[in-house]
């Protein structure tokens, strides 16, 4: 007998199903249809239970012990048995491919209906209003999230009232057709306070899909997260790509999101940062706490780079600066400068000005790229590099004198030299410089 | 490696910016009650009642502490906003109808605002159809400067002007042993017909629900975690105690100059007298600054705060980042609010006064549904885990609970015989 025999069509609205009475093969009312249990690994979840609720109690019941399932009404099999949910024991059921522990299976409703989601393919986080499942055989699978308005009037009782007046206003109007979904593949689950860690959300690959997200995507998704949820998620992600997105995110939660993590990871993260960046995050940090995550940071030097920074005020050319800069030698020539480009130059945000530092790390002249690949051969960049009249900042000039040198000389890049040793410390580029340009 | 930290120098410094920093939400958000409707009706109480209705007051404090400390657990529990929870775990249709309350009370109550700027534009002479639209354009320009933290800012500062009121308390030298008496002992005994609308205007303008979401978003945003919780208990507590001096000192101020003569307030010049001691001539002058620096800025956080929680609870995007594309609902629902409540605070022979009493009335009936709704998802271990409300907590709760509801329908029941 077909299980979907009640049902119109191939779609099941998950909010129209809930609610649904549920009775026994004698008719006797057992409780109330309240959530589908998925297992949320599959691409597109296979329904392996239902939940029925009655008063307090909840029940869970095997899918195949489902004579019928109709919009208002469900129909259970004789052979109906009844499990305690949550369950003291993890039993095992029938699915379609073998059986099933009940421990993977995760509550759909609870989880995703009227939650937040992170859409993967619009690169945000979502709302979802209504669950789509589709009929597959004698079972079902979910197909899609649905978030638009259309979903809101349906589930509210409006959409009836509201068809009526589209097609007499609007009779082009798209709404009428078609609805916002989200493929089930583009829908990422957030954890649950109450669900163990151990329950997996989501499809196995599902952690790797934010690593080929730009970091600014990540960002806004992480700004849009509530505050559990961003710690779950910030958690998950690789190091370097937590780092990459924690740069981008609004300067008032960096601090925060950092302090969120354990120390270790903390301090790993932040190791991957730019040191400019790391210092403005560990500046906010309450003392104890960045002494905490600073003592983590394994790399002495990263340590000491970042030191240095935070002596100076972060709005200045000194907070500003990056230490991480191409530096030459006067004596290079450009197969060794092409040489060490290869080896370090994914450190470095640009390696197109070679500042030229003498033994003492004295700022001593300047070179591009350009000037050096057009040379003759085996020049040495003393030869050609520029000794005079050399722009720099001292690192306690304010940003808006550096700005103003860079813009007026049209400089991407702006060396900060100590003013008394002219020790070459570091080089600020329009970037540091954008974030203050903005909220002026 | 001997690290040699900067930060320690700055320690104590930072660790007084923390303390401040954490200090903030339940500071600002007790603050936000003395707006043009919290003065108007705690002046009104003065001047109608003497110290007849004082006692009301303590109970009604009370009841706002509890409830704030409940947003306070919510928000650092959870991490997230009122309306947010409230779609997690009741469904759409019930937030729905909910934040359809919440924007029709908060059209009211922006109209209070609103009026409010008419009135203190009125007694420094400049008229309403000047102040009014002003204001409203200030509050729409606000979304297009996106800073709404500094307008926070210059509304608490503002707001300690109102700490007139309580040096001005002490100028009149009352009667301390009848104060406290009045106070803190309560005389139902002595309540008439008429002053049912006054208590439940103090319930309604102390305990309102807007403020319940914007007190718990507040925090959301500070980021503060759950080892904070009971500073932030002690901010909320601090905050509420703060706005009890100054409500029950504005009562005090009225009760003692107004009460007397048998006047009744009927326009912002007449409640600006109760400042004379302290002020003198230039007690109008100080009230009207006082009423208008809270209605323009109230005017302009309540309906942003307002569209930020219908699009939380209904899943639109919002901010003030956004453009109008991104976020049509946020930008339409802010802007309607300003320009229907402004509209109909100018609108000539509009019984203000019928307007803002119904909007009391949907403030009263909503906050009972907000605080159920926020004690039953205190009870929610899937929620709150570990941390869920104790039983006699609870209990409290919902005598708190009936308490308004028995206060909100004895008011309807008044109005309409």
């Amino acid at each position: 007998m077909d299980i979907f025999t009640e049902l119109p069509g191939p779609v099941v609205y998950f909010s129209q199903a809930l609610g649904a009475k549920v009775y026994d093969h004698q008719d006797h009312y057992i409780g109330k249809f309240s959530d589908f249990l998925v297992d949320l690994q599959d691409y597109f979840p296979q329904v392996h239970g239902i939940l029925i609720t009655k008063g307090k109690q909840t029940h869970f019941l095997a899918w195949p012990e489902v004579q019928i399932f109709g919009k208002h009404n469900i129909k259970l099999s004789s052979n109906a048995r009844l499990i305690d949910w949550p369950p003291t024991q993890w039993a095992t059921v029938v699915g379609a491919n073998g059986p099933i522990s009940l421990e993977q299976l995760a509550p759909l409703g609870k989880l995703i209906l009227d939650r937040q989601i992170v859409d993967t393919q619009g690169k945000k986080v979502i709302r979802v209003t209504d669950i789509h499942l589709i009929r597959v055989g004698q079972r079902m699978r979910v197909t899609h999230a649905s978030v638009g308005a259309k979903a809101i009037l349906r589930r509210l009782g409006f959409w009836p009232m509201a068809k009526k007046w589209i097609t007499t206003f609007s009779p082009q109007s798209p709404l009428i057709h078609s609805e916002t979904l989200i493929s089930w593949r583009y829908v990422h689950a957030l954890p649950h306070t109450s669900f163990g860690q151990n329950l997996k959300l989501n499809t196995a690959n599902s952690a790797e899909i934010f690593e080929n997200f730009h970091p600014a995507d990540l960002a806004d998704i992480l700004e849009d997260l509530d505050g559990k949820s961003r710690v779950e998620f910030f958690g998950q992600l690789d190091p370097e790509v937590a780092a990459e997105a924690l740069s981008e995110v609004d300067e008032d939660l960096q601090a925060q999101m950092i302090q969120d993590q354990d120390p270790e990871r903390a301090a790993e993260i932040l190791e991957h940062m730019e040191p400019d960046d790391a210092a403005d995050i560990i500046s906010d940090l309450p003392g104890k706490e960045a002494l905490k995550i600073f003592a983590n940071i394994d790399d002495n030097e990263v340590q000491e780079e970042i030191q240095e920074l935070l002596a100076y005020e972060p709005d200045t050319a000194g907070g500003l600066m990056s230490t991480a800069f191409f530096q030459a030698a006067p004596d290079h020539q450009l197969p060794e400068i092409l040489e060490l480009i290869k080896q370090t130059a994914d450190e470095y945000e640009s390696v197109y000005d070679l500042y030229v530092l003498d033994e003492q790390m004295r700022f001593v002249g300047i070179c591009t790229l350009r000037e050096l690949i057009c040379a003759p051969a085996e020049t040495r960049i003393r030869e050609i590099m520029k000794r005079d009249d050399l722009k720099m900042a001292t690192p306690e000039q304010s940003w808006q004198e550096v700005m103003s040198i860079m813009y007026k000389y049209n400089l991407s890049m702006l060396p900060i030299v100590d003013a008394e040793t002219t020790e070459f410390l570091g080089v600020v580029s329009l970037d540091d410089l954008l974030p203050y340009m903005w909220k002026e | 490696m001997r690290v040699q930290f900067p930060l320690i120098k700055k320690n104590w410094w930072t660790r007084i910016i923390f303390f401040l920093g954490i200090l903030g939400p339940g500071l600002i958000t007790a603050n936000l009650d003395n707006d043009a409707g919290g003065i108007a009706t705690y002046s009104a109480a003065g001047a109608h009642t003497g110290f007849r209705l004082m006692w009301v007051m303590f109970p009604v404090t009370l009841a706002l502490i509890f409830i704030q400390r409940l947003s306070a657990r919510l928000a650092i529990l959870t991490g997230k906003g009122l309306a947010d929870l409230i779609r997690e775990n009741f469904g759409l249709k019930a937030t729905f109808y909910t934040l359809c309350c919440l924007i029709v009370a908060d059209l009211g109550n922006t109209m209070a605002e609103f009026a409010g700027v008419a009135a203190s534009g009125e007694i420094l002479g400049l008229s309403k159809y000047v102040t009014v639209p002003m204001a409203a354009l200030f509050a729409w320009g606000l979304i297009l400067k996106g800073n709404y933290r500094i307008v926070e800012k210059i509304f608490l500062l503002g707001c300690s002007v109102f700490i007139a009121y309580i040096i001005n308390g002490f100028l009149l030298r009352p009667d301390w042993g009848l104060v406290f008496r009045s106070a803190f002992i309560p005389r139902p005994d002595l309540i008439e017909i008429t002053d049912y609308r006054i208590i439940v205007g103090l319930i309604g303008t102390t305990i309102t629900p807007w403020m319940q979401f914007y007190l718990q978003s507040a925090i959301v945003e500070k980021g503060i975690r759950e080892e904070e919780l009971s500073l932030t208990n002690l901010d909320v507590t601090i905050g509420c105690i703060f706005m009890y001096l100054v409500s029950i000192f504005i009562l005090i101020c009225c009760a003692i100059v107004i009460f007397p003569t048998g006047k009744h307030i009927e326009s912002a010049a007449d409640a600006a007298i109760a400042l004379g001691p302290l002020a003198g001539n230039w007690s109008e002058g100080l009230f009207a600054f006082g009423l208008f620096n809270a209605s323009v800025f109230a005017g302009a956080l309540l309906p942003l705060a307002t569209s930020y929680y219908v699009c939380e609870g209904m899943g639109w995007e919002s901010g003030v980042d956004k453009t109008w594309e991104e976020a049509p609902q946020f930008f339409s629902i802010f802007t309607t609010l300003i320009v229907i409540a402004a509209l109909l605070v100018l609108l000539p022979g509009i019984n203000l006064f019928k307007i803002l009493l119904g909007s009391q009335i949907i403030n009263g009936v909503l906050i009972p549904i907000v605080f159920w709704f926020m004690l039953q998802i205190c009870q929610r271990p899937e929620v709150l885990g570990n941390h869920k409300l104790p039983k006699h907590m609870v209990m409290l709760g919902y005598g708190i609970l009936m308490i308004m509801v028995f206060a909100n329908v004895t008011m309807i029941y008044f109005e309409l015989t």
